[in-house]
């Protein structure tokens, strides 16, 4: 029973169909990128589930075909070490193709990507997301304690109740644009703003969704009762602060922040050039890294050597010139807890599929010559 | 003829098929090649230099059957004799139009030609820069291109105008000459003036106290000072880059910011010195002096700006210019590819024989080829779209000499001789737009990565195409033979044994890319057109082994899939970088993207023509 079960499941038919499907994501997806962008690529066709051709015809996103070929390589090498047919090369090559597709979702499912721009001389602990946005909630204009909540951006939809903490307030989401521009008109009845922002207009998104600004509109209700409007835009001078709340917090919206384990102070970026041309040679940063138990370090961050600490990674990214002439060194910063996986998973299947191809190579060379012999 | 006698006779055919020798005013330029420049980030010699512009200019690394260097010496020295060399191609008929030249359609031009209509082009180009990459139809481009190569020549044609004599710099006062001990008789060049600038000065604030009428002394000494001052302001920052002011990995300057910077520096003024000789030599045709100074000036300037490495690697680099070593390869395997293709129906011994030969003969100026390339720049073979071509064809080749030493059927001959001609054919194409030996950008500046991922990726490239083209014959000998035929076995054996050792290696070049852009970048896999492209051909590849594995295709099935893989391919390695600059935009790559389309329809109706007249055949077999 078991056997017929996972004979179906690792069948190769469903291996072939599914390979085919990835195929053709792969190609799409990337023609798709020509006039939309990377970014959204990925969220269509990639991170997705399924993808809607047209808006109405439903095709398999890249993470249901991949989860299928997950379970049809586990089943068909379950499959081979029940019945016996120990195959090794087969079987090491799907073991370690196995823990690549592992390694790819523990990576997109659990890390975390963000940035840290700093100008010569200036240090910072917290790293900032290109594309993410985030919920902040903090007390206003500074007093009382440094209690931050947050929630992301894409936890928000219209019509979903949000509980503050405290327990009195909920806030009932009305709109969420990605992309928009907040504006002054004249409305009936104008939304809380600490701009003075009446509206949001939609904006197409662009390629690069690092300068899409989104805005939310909510509405606070206070102990089941609905009280005002709100107004939020990424664009806001400072964040809004939430009228009659005994604790005096203000909610706003900022683009995702990582905590890092250190203070990163950036002591000079350095640009060299190949004599006499503009191509570039090599950036590098020279940062001190200043950890949370007092130690310092002097570290020399540049292409392809970046700095690895305490489950982080901070690659030189690239860099421009502040006003006044200071550089500004941008460091990429990446938390990734798979981030070994794949550099396994690549070893163990290479090593299967020599086994299996070189065993392959040797049975034909003995049968022909055997053959010859004969 | 008996064939016994073809051997030795194409043997000897091939070696003396070689470029026609240089002649020369002064006869030969083999200190003038080794001359080192600083150009693009890197110290290369004349030879190199001359070379690369030439080819930039008009598409050939020759002119009138003459090295490059030589053309750039008349273009440096005498650049009045220049201006009516044909040198600068044109390829789009619509540019001459626009250029209201005479409409001779597409050709190479010379300055002279070109020159009446330099203001409308600067207006066209300018015009033209400022639009989007996309935005740009292939006429304007073409115009902007022509554009910076006529800019780059006024600059050269200025580079060195201090050696040439010029009015300005007459003087016929032979009192004047000697007060400034200039020689009796002959033509001045700024350079000659220039050294007696003090006495100038110090002669004219003596007769500008005197109040007589200005005769032809004075006349002429201030036209000298007053030439001097404006010669100097007008020219600066001019190529080529061949002077070491400070050495190290300072920038190198061009002779006339040596001339208005370097008054100070003996040194330097001894190398203008030596530059001026050179000229005068050089108009003079005569041999000996040129030599002597360009020694003179050879000596000054490695011992100041280069090392001993780079030094050694300048005679390399100029050897393998002349070499040529890919173009002699290339013969051979066109040579070995038509005997190949010729023993299979006339069963000779010798043509077997002589077709191993001449590949294995092919593979000795290909590797030379690869190897002084990698000692040369210090780097792993391949660096950049260029040296892909060189090194893929080189493995396709051994790729084919294992096969052939294997079944000895001829098929791998045939295999490694096509591929290595195809392949370096191609990479003429990617070798034409400029220093194939340029420096590495920061982020792929990484020799252990360039030989890993980059290496294996075209390993496994090779391994594809190899099947691809075995895939070829299968499906050509499918016509003709039954599906239990031993031959027909044979090369599907090898065609799998192929398509595996590509998957391999493009699997593990594929994940050593991730690794590489984990370490340099952050993540693993992005999904960008590079990586995609690589992915596609690992994806076809598995699902045409297991579809073969579930016997959803047959061995014809195999074949006709290593064929369309071959598209796979070439849009992972060329197709991706058209996407990188825009679909839509033209160019230089419109030849490669009609290049590009054109394999790709080949490839298409060569399966969807063969494969199923084969299958016909077996089917036929099978019920008949």
């Amino acid at each position: 029973m078991m056997q017929r079960i996972l004979g179906l499941l690792g069948s190769l038919r469903i291996t072939v169909v599914g390979l085919l499907l990835l195929l053709i994501l792969t190609v799409w997806g990337t023609l798709y990128q020509v006039d939309f962008g990377l970014y959204r690529a990925q969220e269509r066709f990639y991170q997705s589930w399924f993808l809607l051709i047209g808006g109405a015809i439903p095709f398999p996103g890249a993470q249901l075909v991949m989860l299928v070929l997950f379970v049809n390589m586990l089943a068909s090498i379950l499959l081979l070490a029940l019945r016996g047919r120990l195959r090794w090369g087969l079987i090491i090559t799907h073991a370690g193709l196995l823990l690549m597709l592992a390694a790819g979702a523990v990576t997109f499912y659990l890390g975390k990507e963000a940035h840290l721009s700093l100008v010569e001389g200036e240090g910072s602990n917290v790293a900032q997301s290109y594309n993410e946005w985030e919920l902040v909630l903090l007390p206003s204009g500074g007093a009382g304690g440094h209690q931050v909540s947050t929630l992301p951006l894409r936890a928000l939809r219209p019509g979903r109740k949000i509980p503050l903490p405290g327990g009195q307030h909920v806030l009932r989401i009305e709109e969420v644009r990605r992309h928009s521009q907040a504006v002054r008109e004249a409305v009936e009845v104008a939304p809380v703003n600490a701009s003075g922002f009446t509206g949001l207009q939609a904006r197409p998104v662009n390629k690069e969704p690092a300068a899409d600004l989104p805005g939310v509109m909510f509405t606070l209700l206070e102990n089941g009762q609905e009280k005002d409007r709100y107004l939020l835009w990424a664009g806001d001078a400072a964040p809004t602060e939430l009228r009659g709340d005994a604790g005096r917090r203000a909610l706003g919206l900022r683009r995702q922040r990582l905590l890092l384990p250190a203070v990163i102070q950036l002591l000079d970026f350095r640009r060299e050039l190949h004599p006499g041309s503009g191509i570039a040679k090599s950036y590098s940063s020279q940062v001190l890294v200043q950890s949370n138990e007092g130690s310092e370090r002097k570290v020399l961050i540049s292409m392809n050597k970046p700095l690895r600490l305490q489950g982080f990674t901070f690659y030189q990214s690239s860099f421009s010139s502040a006003p006044g002439g200071r550089e500004v060194s941008t460091l990429s910063v990446v938390q990734n807890y798979g981030r070994t996986m794949p550099y396994l998973a690549t070893g163990i299947t290479v090593l299967g599929m020599l086994l299996h191809f070189t065993g392959m190579l040797v049975t034909r060379l003995r049968q022909r010559s055997e053959g010859r012999a004969a | 003829m008996k064939m016994r006698w073809m051997l030795p006779i194409v043997l000897v055919l091939a070696l003396i098929v070689r470029p026609a020798p240089v002649r020369a005013e002064v006869d030969s330029l083999q200190v003038w090649d080794h001359l080192p420049v600083q150009n693009d980030g890197r110290v290369m010699p004349m030879d190199s230099y001359a070379r690369n512009l030439l080819l930039g200019f008009s598409g050939k690394s020759t002119f009138q059957r003459q090295p490059a260097s030589k053309w750039l010496a008349r273009l440096l020295f005498t650049p009045e004799a220049a201006r009516d060399d044909a040198i600068f191609l044109v390829d789009n008929p619509e540019v001459v139009e626009a250029l209201g030249l005479s409409a001779e359609g597409r050709g190479r031009y010379s300055f002279a030609q070109l020159e009446p209509a330099l203001h409308e082009l600067t207006r066209l180009a300018r015009a033209a820069f400022h639009l989007d990459d996309e935005a740009r139809s292939p006429v304007e481009t073409e115009l902007m291109r022509l554009y910076s190569n006529l800019s780059l020549y006024r600059q050269l044609s200025q580079g060195l105008d201090f050696t040439v004599p010029r009015p300005d710099f007459e003087v016929t006062s032979a009192d004047l000459r000697r007060d400034l001990e200039l020689p009796e008789t002959g033509a001045l060049t700024l350079l000659d003036v220039r050294r007696q600038q003090d006495r100038i000065n110090a002669l004219l604030k003596m007769t500008s106290s005197s109040t007589a009428p200005a005769d032809t002394y004075q006349q002429e000494l201030r036209r000298l000072s007053t030439a001097l001052r404006m010669w100097s302001q007008q020219r600066g920052s001019l190529p080529p880059a061949m002077i070491p002011v400070s050495g190290g990995a300072e920038p190198w300057v061009g002779p006339w910011d040596a001339l208005n910077f370097g008054a100070n520096n003996e040194a330097v003024q001894a190398d203008l010195q030596a530059l001026n000789d050179m000229a005068a030599a050089f108009r003079a045709g005569q041999q000996v002096a040129f030599d002597i100074a360009a020694r003179n000036l050879a000596s000054s300037v490695t011992k100041r700006g280069t090392d001993a490495k780079q030094v050694r690697n300048l005679k390399r680099e100029v050897q393998y210019n002349r070499a040529d070593a890919f173009y002699r390869a290339e013969l051979f395997y066109g040579l070995a590819f038509l005997m190949a293709l010729l023993s299979v129906p006339f069963r000779g011994r010798w043509l077997y024989r002589a077709a191993s030969l001449l590949v294995v003969l092919a593979l000795i100026p290909h590797s030379y080829g690869i190897l002084a390339r990698m000692v040369i720049m210090g780097r792993p073979p391949v660096t950049n779209l260029y040296t892909t071509f060189i090194f893929v064809s080189w493995v396709c080749v051994v790729i084919g000499l294992v096969v052939e030493y294997l079944q000895r059927n001829r098929m791998g001959l045939i295999t490694a001789s096509s591929m290595g001609l195809a392949l370096l054919m191609t990479s003429a194409r990617f070798g034409s737009d400029g220093d194939t030996m340029g420096v590495m950008v920061a982020v792929l500046d990484s020799n252990f990565w360039l030989a890993t991922h980059v290496v294996t990726i075209a390993i496994g490239y090779a391994g594809c195409c190899a099947a691809g083209l075995l895939g070829h014959i299968y499906l050509l000998q499918a016509l003709r033979r039954d599906p239990e035929d031993a031959a027909l076995k044979e090369t599907y054996n090898a065609t799998y044994g192929a398509l595996a050792f590509g998957l391999i290696f493009a699997f593990l070049g594929t994940m050593l890319g991730g690794i590489w852009a984990d370490q340099s970048w952050g993540r693993f896999w992005g999904w960008d057109p590079k990586e995609n492209g690589a992915l596609v051909i690992v994806l076809w590849s598995s699902i045409l082994f297991h579809a073969r594995l579930g016997r959803m295709i047959g061995p014809l099935g195999f074949a006709a899939g290593c064929v369309l893989g071959v598209i796979g391919v070439l849009l992972a390695w060329m197709g991706v970088n058209l996407l990188a600059v825009g679909l839509h935009s033209y160019g230089f790559t419109s030849g490669i993207a009609r290049g590009l389309a054109i394999a790709c329809g080949f490839e298409l109706l060569y399966v969807a023509v063969l494969a199923p007249l084969a299958r016909r055949r077996a089917q036929t077999r099978v019920t008949g």
